[in-house]
């Protein structure tokens, strides 16, 4: 009966579960912006072994956050966390030009497996606050999310260490997210 | 314990910012074995939520992660491995890896994570952890292959060469009594450079030291005190031997400073590492526990949906299901798949086969390249995407404490024909109905009060029943080894059950001993083994017939399962050894000693045939004497039900428990044995004793059938202290 209730509840209230996966190059900044998320705080983070793994709330969505280390030796394996992904949350480090084709191509990879072929993209342009940053346009260009149809994304300027343009991206997600799901 | 390398390989992993995991180096050259693999086992993921961490793995268990055989000049690489399906394989090698975190301000990001691992032979791994510790944190100031290199020689120089090595029969003694002082002898024979075991006279002690109890009590003071303290004298003479404990072996290994090694005695091969089975039981039988979910699986859920946890566990390890660990820290999971191998394996003594299907600490990579080719592993991972995955038929949640099964879980296939209410020709019909059958079972029985009743849930289902004595025990405080000890007896019960099952089915089995009662022969007096016609039982002769075919059908799935893996076929094996080994030939040691303590009373001549059996064997052996001893634990009276034999109105059966005794008195372990026996025990024994010496030095009654050497050792080491003291 309780379980009803609350399922009665989160029709009324319009809480909801959603799975994010957090994907990037190594150091683009993933495991601040989850911190910075979960605990509003900006920590020093130490370079992922693996993944972190963290369930943040905001406006009723509870977010089931997967921040996984992005060295390339462990790209591969990134496909084992497509499963059950609605969103993915890619995090590009707006200074790296280097290195933001080889984003560019990860990203693309990502999105042609068949497991993701339904889940939303939200790109970090992350990093905004350091001097000669991309562009949140230059961003989307450099990716080449115009070319892409069929595909919900946005993409969003943002600064981890601060928090500026982080909720604003969760409130895509949720929004998006809620059009899709039946009610 | 062969002569083996004390450490195959040194690895060293570190973190690196822009490669990821990497594996830095090898001593004393490269493994052969996939570097992106070890490199991603010694760092483990979520090793940057930790300072420091230790890890378990194993090597050499498929294709994919066995180290290539180098020929050197020492040639150990690879000589005893293991047959398998005609291909040679290399033993299994242990890996205990030490992970450490540090700050830098002069690196990227600030952080260094580097890992440092032993590959080795030995399974008490554990003793390498503090000059790991040692030897990682010299690492980080000297990163340098001269530092490894040092490690690589101070382990290697080791030296185990006075190690006593003790047999199987041995160690099991050594598990089963819980005593600082047992094989003392062994160590101090091993350090005066003798190879045999002092079997001299010199070693017999007086009659009058097992009176008291110690060597210079006396009868008052000894009969003043209560058993328990009496028993605490016995200790505290243990301790006075040197305060040592000879269960282990004191060396140590030099790395800069000499550290101090204590390398157990009673090692198995399959009983690896450090771990807790008081605390397995105790993380998935708590209040959050709760039952097993997911679907009831034959196999598993041996009493329905009421099966407890840890038996559903002990059902998908020994029925070869893949088990997964899942938990928050690399370590910690490590610890718990080891402790699941030895629950399985009766902490290494019983079965085999859980080690080379273990992979304490498993992650992504480790998935995809080796154990998914590994059928049943038994795997802790940090990852909770496995538990999304459809890798697994059990999973084990140590966040939660629950134990679920795969709803894709293949079904099991269903038993063979079910049993006939009663299977076997010796059992009598089941003629009345008999509402209750447990009234049935004489109180105390350790074994087959248990039985089963109904295949149906229920909550007195013997093993409901034994997991609530577990329970009882560990909040009572009795400690790990003797949880491992009854654990151990049950999956020595399990594998006669299955025995016996066998036998029931298909006529014959190789994985125990036949089932069949006493057989008199039908002639009076003087009864001894290898009289034509007379035979001692064997197998599983249940005190009730019908609660037992109950509980053997009640456990036809699991058997079955078990039956079909690989740890059925090193048991056939194994048993085979043993039994071409044993000192008693062909005698179900076990058997006769469990109805000694069970029967409530076997009959004077079966009795008899036992105790002759036992004597005259013992008298020829040493090894008879400890093969005898090893079935008779601590937790089950130790000596106790033989000395019975003692009391028997039968004088032939007296005077052959005496012979025994007095064989078993020949070595030190016997004498402890009997000195561990309450004083009224003890005293009929010397009593008898002495009066037969007395009898003989007197003027030899010479018809005494005697087993001579026992007679004579008697004979030729005399007491007049307790002769004198028996005066009166």
């Amino acid at each position: 009966m309780g379980a009803n209730l609350s399922k009665a509840m989160a029709k009324l209230f319009g809480n909801k579960e959603m799975r994010l996966l957090m994907l990037g190059l190594d150091a683009a900044g993933k495991t601040t912006i989850l911190y910075k998320l979960k605990l509003n705080q900006s920590v020093t983070t130490i370079p992922t072994v693996g993944f972190n793994v963290e369930t943040v709330t905001y406006k009723n969505v509870k977010f089931n956050v997967w921040d996984v280390g992005g060295q390339d030796k462990i790209r591969p394996l990134w496909r084992h966390y497509y499963t059950g992904t609605q969103g993915l949350v890619f995090v590009v480090d707006s200074q790296d030009r280097e290195r933001v084709d080889e984003a560019k191509q990860e990203l693309h990879r990502i999105l042609s497996d068949r497991e993701m072929k339904d889940c939303l993209l939200l790109v970090f342009a992350n990093k905004q606050d350091l001097p000669s940053a991309m562009s949140p346009a230059e961003v989307t260009e450099k990716l080449g999310l115009h070319r892409m149809r069929d595909r919900s994304w946005y993409v969003h300027p943002s600064c981890a260490t601060t928090g500026e343009g982080l909720f604003e991206g969760l409130q895509w997600l949720s929004q998006n997210v809620k059009k899709r799901a039946p009610a | 314990m062969g002569r083996r390398k004390n450490v195959s390989y040194i690895l060293l992993a570190e973190f690196d910012i822009d490669r990821g995991t990497t594996l830095s180096r090898q001593l004393p050259w490269p493994t052969g074995v996939d570097q992106q693999i070890l490199a991603e086992q010694m760092v483990p993921e979520g090793v940057h939520e930790v300072e420091q961490d230790w890890t378990v793995f194993m090597l050499n268990q498929t294709p994919e992660n066995t180290c290539q055989i180098v020929i050197n000049d020492s040639g150990d690489e690879g000589d005893d491995g293991e047959d398998i399906d005609g291909v040679k394989q290399q033993p299994v090698l242990h890996v205990l890896n030490l992970v450490f975190r540090k700050f830098d301000s002069t690196v990227k990001r600030e952080w260094v994570v580097k890992a440092l691992a032993i590959c080795t032979h030995h399974p008490y791994i554990q003793i390498f952890k503090p000059v790991l510790l040692v030897a990682l944190q010299a690492y980080f100031d000297e990163p340098s292959e001269a530092c490894l290199n040092r490690l690589y020689e101070a382990v290697t120089a080791m030296d185990l060469a006075l190690a006593p090595s003790l047999g199987r029969h041995e160690r099991l003694i050594v598990r089963q009594m819980d005593r600082r002082d047992l094989f003392a002898e062994k160590q101090s024979a091993a350090r005066a450079e003798q190879s045999v075991p002092p079997v001299t006279n010199e070693s017999v002690e007086s009659l009058s030291s097992i009176k008291s109890g110690s060597a210079d009590g006396t009868l008052q003071d000894d009969a003043a005190s209560g058993s328990t303290d009496s028993h605490s004298r016995v200790v505290a003479k243990a301790g006075m031997l040197g305060e040592k404990d000879h269960r282990y072996f004191h060396t140590s290994i030099t790395y800069g400073v000499a550290l101090p090694v204590k390398i157990p005695l009673a090692a198995f091969p399959e009983d690896v590492g450090e771990y807790s089975l008081v605390s397995l039981i105790q993380t998935f039988s708590g209040p959050n526990s709760g039952a097993v979910s997911g679907p009831i699986h034959a196999q598993l859920h041996t009493n329905g949906n009421l099966t407890h946890p840890i038996i559903v566990l002990f059902n998908a390890l020994i029925t070869q299901k893949r088990v997964i660990f899942l938990g928050t820290r690399a370590g910690q999971v490590s610890e718990y798949v080891l402790a699941a191998c030895a629950l399985a394996s009766g902490c290494g003594t019983v079965l085999r086969g859980f080690i080379e299907r273990a992979f304490p600490y498993g992650h992504l990579t480790l998935y995809e390249n080796v154990m998914q080719n590994v059928p049943g592993y038994i795997a802790g991972v940090t990852n909770p995407i496995f538990k999304d995955k459809d890798w697994w038929d059990v999973l084990c949640d140590l966040t939660t404490g629950k134990i679920m099964v795969h709803k894709n879980i293949n079904a099991a296939p269903p038993p063979l024909a079910h049993f006939p209410a009663v299977p076997s020709t010796m059992i009598p019909p089941p003629s009345a109905g008999l509402p209750r059958q447990d009234a049935m079972a004489p109180p105390g029985t350790q074994d087959e009060e248990r039985e089963g009743k109904q295949a149906k849930a229920r909550d007195d289902h013997p093993d409901n029943v034994f997991m609530d004595e577990i329970q009882l025990m560990i909040s009572q405080h009795h400690g790990e080894q003797n949880v491992r000890q009854r654990f151990t007896e049950y999956v020595q019960r399990f594998v006669r059950m299955a025995a016996r099952y066998e036998e029931d089915q298909f006529g014959r089995t190789e994985i125990g001993f036949r089932s069949a009662p006493f057989v008199p022969g039908g002639m009076g007096g003087h009864l001894a083994s290898g009289v034509v016609g007379v035979q001692l039982g064997s197998g599983i002769i249940p005190l009730d017939p019908v609660a037992f075919s109950k509980e053997l059908n009640a456990n036809a799935s699991r058997i079955e399962g078990w039956r079909k893996t690989r740890s059925y076929e090193y048991y056939a094996t194994d048993f085979a050894g043993q039994l071409e080994g044993s000192a008693f030939r062909g005698v179900d040691v076990y058997h006769q000693l469990w109805r000694l303590s069970n029967v409530r009373s076997v009959s004077v001549p079966e009795t008899e045939v036992m105790m002759r059996t036992f004597a005259a064997e013992a008298a020829r052996s040493y090894d008879a004497v400890v093969e005898l001893l090893s079935h008779m634990p601590a937790s089950r009276g130790a000596l106790a039900p033989l000395a019975f034999g003692l009391f028997s109105q039968s004088e032939a059966v007296r005077e052959a428990t005496i012979d025994l005794f007095n064989s078993l008195r020949v070595y030190p372990v016997g004498q402890m044995f009997i000195r561990l026996l309450n004083h009224f025990q003890r005293y009929a024994y010397l009593r008898l004793a002495c009066q037969r010496e007395a009898a003989m030095r007197g003027e030899l009654h010479q018809s005494l059938v005697l087993p001579p050497a026992a007679g004579m050792t008697m004979v030729r080491s005399p007491s007049n202290h307790s002769q004198s003291s028996l005066g009166h």
